[in-house]
């Protein structure tokens, strides 16, 4: 082979050496697997661009050694490589400054709502952080975007604030260890402690964090031993295991009180949850009394049983203990005109509540919660003294209050009678008492003087506040109604919430851009077609033409 | 600087007297008004659609700088991406088609003032043209209650992203002398910047990270929203930066050929 051809042919060969490298470099860079048993094409593919790359690029410097060396040694190489590193050393420098910028960018939110940052009770949540707080989002990558800016905005606040981003279908395994049930799903860490969110707003996440790196689970007590739904049964629709999960995923700790054999409500207790269903002994009921007037909080569901043999409704005692407070649970079923769809009316027996009381639990209630099978009226009395008590949830106005149980339970007849009551009617209630210091300490005293155990010293100085919520029915936190109607998740949620009293809690108004105020008359769509589409265009060629014109006549 | 102004003035001069300029104009003109015209009417309709169906939670979401700035600098951005090119292919490729450009090159004017003259010719001319769509705020502040920030934002990332496909466009007229090639090297350019961060959805890790901060579309995004980042502004101004460098060095190149 004369030089000549040596040197074409080193040539070609360099040039489609390149072109091999490069399509056996690229899919490696970006990543994609080249495993030889998942991929065994495309792991194929590169490797015959790689061999084949660097085979052709031997062969075109052995075709032209001559070439090569004078190439290298070459004054304009030399010059051109100069040039080449000066210019890659520019370029260098100008990633450099980018990453250092991306790592310490500052924000400046131009919205008027500033819903691009966080609200400042968030930012001093997050100042007073002295544990890490780990977030952990289960998002599908596609959908990742969504939550992505909020996330970060943590992030880039705090520095004991780490965000993470996992695909529960590439990974369950991660969504099982963080026991993820369903996707978009925000994992909330801090040491041991956990919460799990969904549909994040600003709100939710700080009070998630509020609520991990506050220490120690508040404790909520079912009491059991009178019938009450099984906490530990999350297989079938009448057990409460649902209801616990929920309690626990917003960081409660839930357990059993057989108040029978323990004798008092436990001093950390923060509420007790009665679902009774039996009658309850009369030294548990003077414990709970014992409970309540110290500040304790209760959950009651009221839950209209029926007694075979006494041929009325069971009486647990609860009833008694409410109607002191103000609270009166009435023996009665709240029915409903409903209109099924082939089967004309008919009366139902599991009410649906759209109307709520006045009160921090229900104000941001909109949607319509569900209750049955069975519910009785729990309604207030308004002139309790030293007390708030008002209703919850009413029922619509196409229910009534049915006196005759018996002929419902019997005889499962019923008629909506001109005396009934009718709706909407009251099925649930909220108390609250605050026990001023003096009279407390003043009790201490007594109490003292008995030879008892004085309070603590903290109950001596502040208001001693009770809080009692009582339903009438105990089905609509049941693991059926719990899981199908999110509306009462977060009823219920927010009444255990106001119960427990976490002061610490914030609102943050959620942030929305304006509404938009648009209502053009067709004149105005008009005006407004031709001037922004037409009119500008139209006086640019206008002047383009005057300017070419002149020109002619110039020339 | 009065070099770079002498520059500038010739720049514009040429543009001003070039058929091609006022079509290209007229047509980016033409498209943005319909754009901002269709989207601000769909916005009427989605109103009252929610309005009648009392749809609350969709009135919500319904606002001017959702529904008709964000979109409109996302559109704007495409249209620019194929429309700056073909006004800066002529800058440095026509002279070296005109034989001019071995006139500048031994001129007194040095490289960086040549550089920085076409840059700012090109520049101004299409600033120009965006003043036109200066129109389309009037009208909201006009009919309705717009978020002044998202449009600040906006105009801004409009500013940047034209300023940039001004340097891709500088760089890309400087390889050539054929100005069709220019404007299609520019446009593809252009193109890659702003495709670069689809796969970052897909592609995980690092890669993933590094793809999207050097994608065009996931800085101005959050500019059309109201958002202004240091970082964003820092990758306009290195985006720019590196292709006016590039284009010197190209210039310079010739030099020694």
């Amino acid at each position: 082979m004369n030089p000549n051809e040596s040197r074409k042919l080193a040539r070609v060969a360099g040039l489609c050496s390149l072109v091999l490298l490069l399509f056996g470099i690229v899919p490696v860079v970006f990543g994609l697997p080249i495993s030889l048993e998942r991929a065994p094409l495309l792991a194929l593919f590169i490797v015959v661009n790689l061999a084949g790359g660097i085979l052709l690029l031997g062969a075109s410097v052995v075709w032209n050694l001559e070439g090569l060396r004078s190439l290298v040694t070459a004054r304009s190489s030399r010059m051109a490589s100069n040039a080449a590193v000066y210019s890659a050393a520019v370029v260098g420098i100008l990633v450099l400054v980018n990453v250092l910028a991306i790592r310490h960018s500052h924000k400046w939110d131009l919205t008027e709502s500033k819903q691009f940052t966080l609200a400042p009770q968030t930012e001093k949540v997050l100042d007073g952080l002295t544990k890490d707080v780990t977030l952990r989002a289960f998002w599908r990558k596609a959908e990742q975007e969504q939550v992505k800016d909020l996330l970060t905005n943590y992030q880039r606040a705090s520095k004991m604030v780490k965000v993470e981003f996992i695909d529960p279908v590439e990974d369950p395994a991660a969504a099982k260890q963080f026991e993820i049930s369903q996707e978009r799903t925000l994992h909330v860490q801090s040491g041991n402690d956990q919460v799990r969110i969904t549909e994040p707003t600003e709100e939710k996440v700080t009070n998630a964090i509020i609520k991990v790196s506050g220490g120690e689970a508040k404790a909520v007590y079912f009491l059991k031993g009178h019938g009450e739904p099984e906490l530990e049964d999350m297989a079938s629709p009448r057990g409460y295991g649902y209801f616990k999960k929920a309690l626990e995923d917003e960081h409660y700790k839930v357990g059993d009180l057989l108040l029978m054999t323990k004798g008092e409500v436990p001093a950390d207790a923060s509420l007790v949850v009665a679902a009774p269903t039996r009658p309850l002994l009369d030294a548990e009921l003077q414990a709970l009394e014992r409970y309540l007037d110290r500040g304790g909080r209760l959950l009651a569901f009221l839950e209209p049983t029926w007694d075979q043999n006494e041929h009325n409704l069971v009486v647990t005692g609860l009833e008694e203990l409410l109607k002191k407070r103000g609270i009166s649970v009435n023996d009665n079923l709240v029915l409903d005109l409903e209109l099924q769809l082939f089967a004309g009316a008919k009366i139902g027996v599991a009410p649906g509540a759209e109307s709520y009381g006045t009160h921090p639990i229900t104000e941001n209630m909109k949607e319509v919660t569900f209750y049955g099978d069975f519910v009785r009226e729990v309604r207030p009395n308004p002139d309790t003294p030293g007390a708030t008590v008002t209703t919850l949830v009413r029922t619509s106005s196409n229910s009534w209050a049915e006196p005759d149980v018996a002929g419902v339970f019997d005889r499962h007849q019923a008629s909506r009678e001109k005396d009934d009551l009718s709706g909407p009617i009251s099925i649930a209630t909220a108390y609250e008492r605050k026990t001023p210091a003096e009279a407390k300490k003043d009790e201490a005293d007594a109490e003292k003087k008995d030879g008892e155990a004085a309070q603590d010293d903290e109950s001596k100085s502040k208001d001693v506040t009770t809080r009692i919520v009582a339903f009438g029915d105990e089905d609509w936190v049941d693991n059926g109604q719990i899981t199908r109607f999110a509306p009462n998740q977060d009823l219920a949620l927010n009444t255990v919430g106001w119960l427990v009293d976490r002061g610490d809690l914030i609102s943050i108004r959620p942030k929305k851009s304006k509404v938009a105020q648009l209502a053009l008359t067709p004149a105005q769509t008009q005006a407004i077609f031709v001037a922004s589409v037409f009119l500008i265009p139209e006086l640019l060629l206008l002047a383009g033409l005057a300017v070419w014109q002149s020109r002619k006549w110039a020339a | 600087m009065r070099n770079v102004l002498a520059i500038v003035e010739k720049e514009l001069r040429t543009y001003f007297v070039s058929p091609v300029a006022y079509v290209v104009m007229t047509c980016f003109l033409l498209l943005a008004g319909w754009f901002f015209f269709n989207l601000l009417t769909q916005l009427q309709q989605y109103i009252q659609m929610a309005q009648s169906f009392q749809r609350f939670d969709m009135l919500e979401q319904l606002s001017i700088s959702n529904a008709v700035v964000a979109p409109l600098v996302g559109n704007l951005a495409i249209i620019l991406m194929f429309i700056v090119p073909i006004v800066t292919m002529r800058a440095l490729a026509e002279e070296k088609k005109l034989r001019t450009d071995e006139l500048l090159l031994t001129s007194p004017l040095t490289m960086g003032e040549i550089i920085a003259g076409k840059f700012l010719g090109s520049w101004l001319f299409m600033v120009l043209g965006i003043v036109g769509t200066l129109l389309y705020p009037y009208i909201l502040f006009h009919y309705s209650n717009p978020d002044p920030g998202p449009i600040i934002g906006g105009y801004l990332a409009i500013f940047l992203i034209t300023t940039t496909f001004v340097a891709t466009g500088l760089f890309a007229s400087s390889l050539t002398e054929s100005q069709a090639v220019a404007a299609v090297v520019a446009t593809v350019i252009n193109l890659g910047l702003f495709i670069i961060g689809w796969p970052a959805q897909t592609v995980s890790g690092i890669l993933g990270k590094v793809l999207e901060n050097v994608s065009l579309q996931s800085h101005f995004e959050s500019l059309a929203k109201g958002v202004i980042e240091t970082k964003d502004l820092v990758y306009f101004v290195t985006v720019v930066a590196v292709f006016v460098f590039l284009a010197k060095r190209s210039l310079e190149s010739t030099r020694y050929r």
